[in-house]
């Protein structure tokens, strides 16, 4: 299935502000998600926002699925959905 | 029904005379709210008309305010706050802190919206509140206490019950010009509160209230409360928050230069991400809530389980005081940031202040302006994690070259003589914390003017806009986009700077915690809940001309204690390229012409081009008397 990857503020730096669409399996979690982005995408962003051994983003950084934030790897991702990456501002 | 004029407020402040050791009760200034409000709107207003320009911080004459504002309650969104506003003893000029928890909702639950302390006791004494009923009693057994003694103590002494409680730590009774005031696992850290509550020997003060003010419009009220926590709840910045707290900004700063690093030598040191996984996996424990009802959960609580370091589970692990305690002194044992960060708070000190002192010390060390002799066996090398927990212990007592460093930075470079000066990170006296104006250069004219010195988040850390791109809500008002603007420009960004200083002083004016204005709360939403709570007919342009008020009146303030555009300017290093690291090489990063920028902004903000100072025109059109 296809699904849309768009990412705003800072990550957008490094991934661009268009929408890129993404092969995922039917039936995709946002674990698979995670493991594309790792295989794939994980060259285009600086290595501080990457955590290769969890294979997961490093710090803050916020997925939301059609608007809601994911709740965890094993949220569902259905075909034609816009995942947006967030980096936000939590300093103090 | 006429309404009452403090209708939304508990409509009491008591005023605290240690002189002769009373507590008189006062009405409210109803006057003074809809153009003041509360919070460090109020407390301005009463400190500006009370205190004498050119009064000692540290003696009888100073007050110091602790001030509610309308929204501080539980049931407001953010409203677990409260504010310390006084003459500051490290700046001599606006001094303001403000700490999360229950403290401030229960002070109005007690029937007060402020208490003013004045005078000085013979004694030590601490401030009983228990709802109506107020009483000053000897407090000689809490001296010398830490903080956690201290408040088990009072635990021991209070009645059984609710009551909340602020106490200082031997910092505060020695005097450390950076001490601050404890709530629970939360401190207001900066400009000296502390040692202004030393200054008049009050060691504590302790407050349980049952009572409820009355809502203009309970209806309406309620449901803008309910509609702001459904998009509070969902907000992507709400779950940041939760996830990893205010160190998630850490690797990210480091790499976008965002992070002091040795004395500011340099704004990035390389290993923001190493820290931040080491934290993570060895003594974040959990998040946690500072007061009851907070959607938002940016509290960490920490540990460090064994080794020299073992320190038990607290409230701690931000990211300021992680940083000051990291990259500030070069310092890769996480360990030890998180032990001495906690003895900070045990020993009741600023956690920005106190690493900015030892980062200074190391390098005066180096450079021979503090000779190795004067240190007995302390061995201040940069990066030695041995000894910070040392200094802490040795500044809060003021102990050997402690008490140089007790007195913050700008007057340890006086006395150190010429060679130390610009190794000295301040404005107006205040020590820089972990932001770089080398990543975001909104963040130069922030430093030079926020009213208390060179803060990041009183009023805003400017950096958020134009490099970490955040807006919060306010391009409504004709903040220009974030995205479209470079990080590394320097002209154009008076305006923008001026709007977000207006809008992120209301947080502190209406009793709020800030953070909720970075997870989807308005303008518009806190001039409805205002309207609907106090019956103080108020919109979001209003509340921006509240923040302007507020903002000259502080200045108004400093100008009063002598200060001039001499003290809104910055240390050079600060403005300089980075000695090494990731920005060693980019020259586009330093801060090319300062002085241009600050006039842009004078003339923006309607003051002076020449020396900053508010015009009258600009006063009447706010309506200050100056």
């Amino acid at each position: 299935m296809r699904v849309f990857l768009k990412s705003v503020g800072t990550i957008a730096r490094y991934l661009g502000t268009e929408a890129r669409e993404v092969e995922l399996p039917d039936d995709a979690t946002l674990a698979d998600f995670l493991d594309y982005f790792g295989r794939n995408l994980v060259s285009e962003v600086p290595a501080y926002l990457w955590n290769e051994k969890e294979g997961d983003f490093r710090g803050p950084v916020i997925i939301t699925i059609n608007g809601k934030v994911a709740q965890g790897r094993g949220t569902p991702i259905r075909d034609g959905q816009e995942l947006l990456l967030f980096k936000p501002v939590v300093g103090g | 029904m006429e309404q009452q004029p403090t209708i939304g407020f508990a409509g009491q402040q008591i005023r605290v005379n240690l002189d002769n050791c009373s507590a008189v009760v006062e009405d409210l200034r109803a006057d003074w709210l809809p153009l003041y409000l509360g919070g460090v709107g109020y407390a301005a207003r009463l400190l500006y008309e009370e205190l004498s320009p050119g009064i000692e911080p540290l003696g009888p004459d100073n007050k110091l305010v602790l001030s509610t504002g309308p929204l501080t309650m539980r049931k407001a969104p953010g409203g677990g706050s409260l504010s310390l506003c006084f003459k500051s003893p490290l700046t001599s000029g606006w001094g303001e802190a403000r700490t999360g928890g229950d403290f401030g909702p229960v002070l109005k639950r007690a029937g007060f919206d402020q208490v003013i302390v004045e005078g000085r006791s013979e004694g030590p004494v601490a401030l009983i509140i228990d709802d109506c009923s107020v009483e000053l009693r000897p407090a000689d057994n809490l001296v010398g206490k830490t903080v956690s003694e201290k408040r088990e103590i009072l635990k021991n002494e209070l009645p059984s019950g609710d009551f909340k409680t602020l106490v200082i730590g031997p910092g505060g009774e020695n005097l450390v010009r950076f001490a601050g005031a404890l709530f629970d696992d939360r401190i207001a850290g900066r400009t000296g509160a502390g040692a202004v509550l030393g200054s008049k020997n009050l060691l504590a003060i302790a407050v349980r209230g049952s009572g409820a003010v009355d809502e203009a419009d309970p209806a309406r009220f309620t449901a803008t409360i309910r509609k702001v926590n459904g998009i509070l709840k969902k907000h992507p910045t709400t779950a940041a928050f939760k996830a990893n707290g205010t160190m998630g900004d850490m690797p990210g700063n480091d790499y976008g230069g965002d992070w002091p690093t040795k004395n500011w030598q340099s704004n990035s040191w390389g290993r923001g991400t190493e820290v931040f996984d080491t934290f993570e996996r060895h003594n974040l424990i959990r998040p946690y809530a500072c007061y009851r009802g907070c959607v938002i959960r940016c509290g960490r609580k920490v540990h460090v389980q064994e080794g020299s370091y073992q320190t038990p589970e607290h409230g701690g692990g931000e990211y300021e005081s992680i940083s000051c305690f990291t990259a500030f002194v070069m310092n890769d044992n996480v360990d030890a940031a998180v032990h001495s960060t906690w003895l900070c708070n045990e020993y009741g000190i600023d956690t920005i202040s106190t690493g900015s002192m030892i980062a200074f010390a190391m390098e005066c060390v180096e450079k021979g302006i503090i000779p190795e002799d004067d240190l007995g066996d302390l061995d201040l090398t940069w990066g030695n994690s041995e000894a910070l927990p040392k200094m802490v212990r040795m500044i809060a007592l003021r102990e050997g070259v402690g008490d140089l460093l007790a007195d913050g930075v700008k007057r340890a470079a006086a006395r150190l003589g010429e060679a130390a000066a610009p190794l000295a990170v301040h404005v107006k006296g205040l020590e820089g914390p972990a932001h770089d104006p080398r990543s975001g250069k909104a963040l130069a004219i922030g430093y030079g003017t926020a009213a208390r010195g060179m803060c990041h988040i009183h009023p805003v850390e400017a950096m958020a806009w134009d490099s970490g791109k955040m807006d919060w809500g306010l391009q409504e008002y004709g903040l220009t986009d974030p995205e479209t603007v470079e990080r590394w420009d320097e002209s154009g960004k008076a305006a923008d700077v001026k709007l977000i200083q207006d809008g992120l002083i209301l947080p502190d004016i209406v009793g709020i915690c800030k953070f909720f204005m970075y997870a989807g709360l308005t303008l518009d939403h806190l001039a409805e809940m205002i309207t609907a709570l106090t019956d103080i007919e108020v919109d979001g342009r209003g509340l921006l001309q509240v923040g302007e008020r507020v903002a000259n009146l502080q200045r108004l303030f400093n100008i009063r204690e002598g200060f001039t555009r001499r003290d809104d300017l910055l240390p050079e290093r600060v403005k300089a390229v980075p000695s090494f690291g990731k920005y060693a090489q980019e020259r586009e990063c330093s801060i090319q012409d300062y002085e241009k920028m600050l006039s842009e902004y004078y003339e923006t903000r309607g003051w002076d081009p020449e020396t900053g100072y508010p015009t009258d025109a600009k006063l009447k059109e706010l309506g200050i008397a100056r």
